[in-house]
């Protein structure tokens, strides 16, 4: 150690992914001297750098292969298809370097001081920094913690060069031929479709009874069918119970619910059972900040933590864990440290499963509503009903509208099928403003959309569907 | 699902209220809009209904505890109306659950920042900010957006309502602030009286502390004078009971729809005892309506209800707005609307005995008539001794506005019509002239 050099700052942002970068913009915006901190060189952290981007690059260019390769009813036949993983490989990385330069342009654009170490708290008000520029502590009146989330890797797991997480498998220079993935949530539904599309022998394990715990069986059930069409081999209740290492592949041992144990060996095991705080290794007590017994930090609806100069936002405070909440936290932590009265307070945090077909969500589900004492109207459309879905031989899935039955406020939308991840915003601001079912109905959607669909879902949750004919209730 | 149940925005500008009673006990099952306490404000007592079907998981107050706007009253457990699917299987269900595995991270902590227990307010986000910019808790607000939906507007105009209530308070609610002690005086301080003996503390309810602050306003703003007099209510009497006996309609015909009638009568000719002093504009406000208090003696307290237009109505229906009147104060079911607008006000012991006392002007009124217990006296009548009635009859008066000659001449005004009943019938007014007056209050009935 070469001493450190101490530095009064005003606000600092600890962590510069989608949470830690929104808050550091917002608060330079509003006229604060910002320092962001971060243990990468790079902007944008997880989302960007190994998560949501580089996994919607590969996900974009399986859903071209498959399209590709089903184009036969437009009487489009393509004889040799031929992957060139590692030309994939570049422009998916190309994408992360463009974004992050973006980031990085901006961050200079409004004066905010970048930092690159590994920063500790050392009391309620200083912030050690070790980085390769020297380590300094940073004096600030006000820290916002956005530190994120990694990875879980809990035994019998353990780093391999052949044991993955979506840290390591969104970093893949090849292809691998026969891949385990362990946990049928989001992750590992998203990057086993992937890489089954793209070719390799896929299997998936998880350990309650189906895919996608949280989402609704009927959605889920469209999913679990395309995966199994693609060959994905699909074992339910089952658990890895060891594994062993050797020449670069790996065996694994599953026990099932009912059942002889069984084993394979696979090039890579995919780890994907859930995410862990990066909350740590950062000094948090020593600043007094209270964390759960998950080590979450705590924080109420403005974002602060048990310490009101320092604000919390993303990962690090919980799940969902999702990227555009951790960025509505920044911005709002951001705003209530610049002292303004905001709070995160949303009335719906929409989620998208990039599966094949999609999934999106948001607001309540009929059991949700259910479950609250409401009485609710519910409305499906198909998409084998669209005009539009038909012409982009996309017919699997539906849109399911949950309403009050009282006021009829549009409580939740559930989707499932092409293109739901864009379709999902205009329900969630349907939901978000407290629109009707007669809001959404006498708004006039354009022709011939998917985003109709969402239109008739509506009007079949009022009784009064066009394109399906029910007898009046 | 478990359903926190707060206190209502009771309107009026009040901001709590103290609970009188438990109408249920934990762990019982209510239906909805079944009366779960009886709870009191300065206006009146009143019942809060239990806005679902449910049980009662737990009782947050205990009788005579004061409640804010927005507490948390009763804690409920939800049941799922018939004919709505209850969640299926006995898994926890998240609302947004995508986190992937099992282990370590497993959804659900208990986390402050899980916003979504209560049903949520029906508002856009752009509102909710708005609300939360001016302190707004927008589950006091009402929406007149579809579906009930709060709109800015909404919000504004609550706020608006709100900043009005607070620095006009209306004429009638004058004495909802403290009264503060005369300039230059300064307010005793209390012995320790436990120095004495065992002594008890209880909270003045809200009835009582508007008594004592109303009092307080009267004794401070008037300078009251008393006077005295007795009526001889023989002939009245003999009138009344024979009324009775003749099955008239009013079940319990009482002296007091008589003194009413004999009172508006004399007010009528002396137009300064139904008026007000405007200190301020050193002006006197004549009232050109009669509105007559009549003060009810209630289980929280004294009530002053108001019967209107006392002047156009007869003796019987005098009779009958007064009982039900006295029916709604006794109940604690009165509006605060049903006390306001008096132009004078009559007290009667009566019943409860008495010769002689000295009632406090119900201010902004400029007099007061109380009456004793009539009694039976020995008394020289047309040159004869005799046993007549007499009714004690006493009148304090605003001595800023009204001199003692004025009062003695109204009290024999009284007192001469009480006398001789006969004049009393002789002067309702036509129901056609009566009519032509414009109504002085629009709205206000």
């Amino acid at each position: 150690m070469i001493g450190e050099a101490l530095e009064k700052a005003d606000l600092v942002v600890l962590g510069a992914g989608p949470g830690g970068y929104a808050a550091a913009f917002r608060a330079a915006d509003l006229g604060r001297q910002v320092v962001l901190v971060d243990s990468e060189p790079r902007l944008g952290g997880v989302c960007l750098l190994r998560g949501c981007i580089p996994s919607k690059a590969m996900i974009a260019a399986a859903e071209l292969v498959n399209r590709l390769r089903h184009a036969g009813n437009m009487g489009i036949v393509v004889g040799d298809l031929r992957l060139d993983f590692a030309q994939l490989a570049r422009w998916r990385n190309q994408i992360v370097q463009d974004l992050a330069r973006g980031v990085e342009q901006l961050c200079r654009q409004r004066g905010i001081r970048r930092l690159t170490g590994q920063g500790v708290l050392r009391s309620s008000h200083e912030l050690f920094v070790s980085g390769s520029d020297g380590n300094v502590v940073l004096q600030f009146q006000h820290l916002i913690v956005a530190t994120g989330s990694r990875p879980a890797m809990p035994p019998p797991f353990r780093h391999h060069d052949a044991i993955l997480t979506s840290d390591e498998a969104l970093a893949l220079e090849h292809l691998p031929q026969d891949l385990l993935v362990v946990g049928g949530g989001y992750i590992g539904i998203e990057l086993g479709t992937c890489f089954a599309t793209l070719g390799s022998r896929v299997t998936i394990v998880e350990v309650l009874d189906r895919l996608l715990p949280g989402v609704e069986p009927e959605l889920v059930r469209v999913v679990h069918k395309r995966l199994s069409e693609r060959g994905v081999r699909i074992h339910l209740q089952s658990r890895v119970t060891s594994l062993t290492c050797d020449q670069g592949r790996v065996t694994v041992h599953v026990q099932p619910h009912q059942g002889a144990t069984w084993s394979e060996t696979y090039d890579c095991v995919l780890v994907a059972v859930g995410r862990q705080p990066r909350t740590n290794d950062i000094g948090l007590e020593r600043a007094g900040v209270a964390v759960d017994d998950k080590g979450f930090i705590l924080v109420d609806e403005q974002c602060r933590t048990s310490q009101k100069h320092i604000y919390a936002a993303g990962d690090c405070t919980g799940p969902p864990f999702l990227a555009h909440r951790a960025k509505h936290m920044g911005l709002v932590a951001a705003e209530v440290a610049c002292g303004r009265v905001q709070a995160f307070e949303p009335r719906t945090i929409p989620i998208v499963v990039f599966s094949d077909p999609e999934i999106a969500c948001c607001g309540l589900s009929e059991e949700e509503a259910a479950s609250q004492g409401r009485r609710v109207h519910v409305g499906r459309f198909r998409f084998g009903g669209s005009g539009r879905a038909r012409t982009l031989d996309e017919t699997e899935g539906l849109v399911v509208v949950v309403a009050d039955a009282d006021t009829g406020a549009v409580l939740g939308v559930r989707m499932v099928g092409p293109q739901v991840s864009e379709l999902i915003a205009e329900a969630t601001l349907a939901v978000e403003m407290g629109a009707t079912l007669e809001d959404v109905t006498s708004t006039i959607h354009a022709h011939p959309t998917l985003a109709e669909c969402l239109h008739e879902a509506a009007e079949a949750a009022r009784g009064m569907a066009l394109h399906v004919y029910r007898i009046k209730r | 699902m478990i359903h926190e149940f707060r206190l209502p925005d009771l309107g009026e500008g009040l901001h709590e209220a103290v609970l009188v009673a438990w109408k249920v006990q934990e762990g019982d099952v209510v239906q909805q809009d079944q009366p779960l306490a009886e709870v009191e404000t300065d206006k009146a007592l009143s019942e809060l209904p239990s806005p679902c079907a449910g049980r009662v998981l737990k009782l947050h107050w205990q009788p005579g505890d004061v409640i804010p706007v927005g507490a948390v009253v009763v804690t409920l457990e939800h049941t799922i109306p018939e004919g709505v699917r209850t969640a299926a299987g006995d898994k926890e269900q998240e609302p947004a659950a995508v986190a992937v595995g099992t282990e370590p991270v497993q959804e659900g902590s208990a986390h402050p920042e899980r916003l979504q227990a209560e049903a949520p307010v029906l508002a856009a986000p752009a509102t909710r900010r708005l609300a939360r910019e001016h302190g707004v808790d927008l589950r006091l607000v009402r929406g007149t957006g579809p579906g009930g939906r709060i709109t800015q507007e909404d919000v504004l105009s609550y706020v608006a309502a709100r900043a009005a209530a607070q620095t006009h308070p209306a004429a009638e609610s004058v004495a909802e602030v403290p009264f503060d002690m005369p300039p230059g005086v300064q307010r005793p301080v209390l012995p320790d009286f436990s120095r004495w003996g065992p002594i008890e503390r209880q909270p003045a309810t809200p009835i009582r502390r508007r008594i004592a602050q109303r009092m307080m306003v009267s004794f401070h703003t008037t300078a009251p004078v008393t006077h005295m007099d007795e009526a001889d209510v023989s002939l009245l009497e003999d009138c009344r009971r024979r009324l009775r006996l003749a099955g008239s309609a009013a079940p319990k015909l009482s002296i007091l729809p008589f003194v009413v009638r004999a009172a508006v009568s004399a007010l009528q000719q002396f137009p300064l005892f139904n008026a007000s002093f405007d200190d301020d504009r050193q002006e006197i406000i004549f009232k050109k309506y009669w509105h007559i208090g009549i003060a009810v003696d209630s289980p929280q307290g004294l009530l002053v209800p108001v019967v209107r237009d006392a002047d156009r109505k007869t003796i019987l229906e005098l009779a009958q707005e007064i009982a039900r009147l006295a029916d709604l104060a006794r109940s604690g079911k009165i509006r605060a609307e049903d006390m306001r607008g008096g132009t004078f006000t009559i007290t009667n012991i009566g019943a409860l005995g008495g010769t002689a006392f000295t009632p406090i002007i119900n201010w902004p009124e400029v007099a007061i008539l109380g009456c004793g217990r009539i009694r039976e006296h020995l008394a020289l009548h047309q040159g004869s001794i005799a046993a007549r009635l007499v009714l004690p009859l006493i009148l304090t008066f605003d001595h800023r506005v009204l001199d003692g000659a004025q009062a003695a001449r109204f009290l024999n005004a009284i007192k001469e019509r009480l006398e001789n009943p006969l004049a009393l019938f002789i002067e309702v007014q036509a129901p056609s002239e009566s009519a032509q007056r414009p109504d002085s209050e629009p709205g206000r009935r």
